[in-house]
């Protein structure tokens, strides 16, 4: 890979008990620690704080050292990265979003995510 | 908020893009919390809701209340998790986002738990015993007057056309030297 920037960097502190319904269907949801708990039992929680640079169709996600490019950026996934530390990760391979907060990556298998997984989110340049 | 509080209702249509509802949202003595799900504190539509209704705007990222004291839940849910997880848990949803049912929970978004696409000018009170407040902006209240007059002047139009056709009917009738009492059975569907 070339150089490139890193806009938003976490590291996995829970996974919540019904996480397995959404990557069943090869979505990932973040959220940040402050997630009410009806929440974070369906999300992984991660402590990243703070989105560099908003993220966008190009870019590339990276779990622990497996990285997958982003297709598609919803309109408001960078909101919900920034204000909340949600991000809703869909391996669908699709170049253009279906709802508002979703950000589309290639359509490949997940890798395993556990406590202590790091997501970084990467720009390109 | 004084100690004696009175709740008025509101009634939440679907925006223009948006899906589900309406929904009714009455809180009461107990179940009052507008509970806000959103970035950035409290959403300005659950500020509304509460300011029209009475109830408690809450940022549900702050601290924890159990579901049976939420009035109605407000997100900004961009179409995955939020969208399904209140209305799983039988709360209220209200989405400022046009999302339709999806993901996951999708089978749990129903049209009489949720609604999306969802501003102030979507949100109405339902009875006039509370207090009117001046945020009701004067541009969704000329709206209002505008979709009042197209409502009245259709009805006008159709009004007319009814009492045109009943005249022509009324004519014929007689022409056809047909009595009253068998206008009357026609006009009252006995035939």
């Amino acid at each position: 890979m070339t150089q490139s920037t890193l806009k938003y960097e976490g590291t996995v502190t829970a996974i919540g008990p019904f996480v397995q319904e959404f990557l069943d269907h090869k979505i990932i949801v973040l959220f940040g620690l402050n997630a009410p708990e009806e929440l974070a039992e369906f999300a992984i929680l991660q402590d990243g704080t703070s989105l560099k640079e908003e993220i966008e169709a190009g870019d590339q996600v990276c779990i622990d050292e497996t990285c997958f490019e982003i297709l598609a950026v919803g309109e408001v996934a960078n909101e919900n990265l920034k204000n909340l530390g949600h991000l809703v990760l869909k391996f669908n391979g699709h170049h253009e979003v279906e709802m508002p907060g979703d950000v589309c990556v290639v359509d490949q298998d997940l890798p395993p995510i556990e406590v202590g997984t790091v997501f970084k989110l990467l720009g390109r340049t | 908020m004084s100690d004696e509080k009175q709740y008025n209702k509101v009634i939440i249509n679907k925006g223009p893009r948006g899906w589900g509802g309406p929904l009714l949202i009455e809180p009461k003595p107990g179940k009052d919390l507008i509970y806000c799900v959103t970035g950035g504190g409290i959403h300005p539509v659950a500020q509304y809701i509460a300011d029209l209704t009475g109830g408690t705007a809450f940022d549900g990222f702050n601290s924890k209340r159990d579901f049976e004291e939420i009035a109605v839940a407000v997100i900004d849910c961009g179409g995955t998790a939020r969208v399904g997880v209140y209305p799983m848990k039988g709360v209220l949803t209200v989405d400022v986002h046009s999302t339709k049912p999806s993901g996951p929970l999708f089978r749990f978004i129903k049209e009489d738990l949720f609604v999306s696409g969802v501003s102030q000018e979507q949100i109405q009170l339902v009875d006039g015993n509370g207090p009117v407040p001046e945020a009701a902006n004067s541009v969704s209240s000329a709206e209002k007057v505008e979709q009042v007059k197209e409502v009245v002047e259709e009805a006008k139009e159709m009004v007319e056309e009814t009492v045109e056709e009943v005249k022509e009917t009324v004519s014929e009738a007689k022409n056809e030297g047909k009595k009253r009492s068998g206008f009357m059975k026609w006009l009252l569907g006995d035939n």
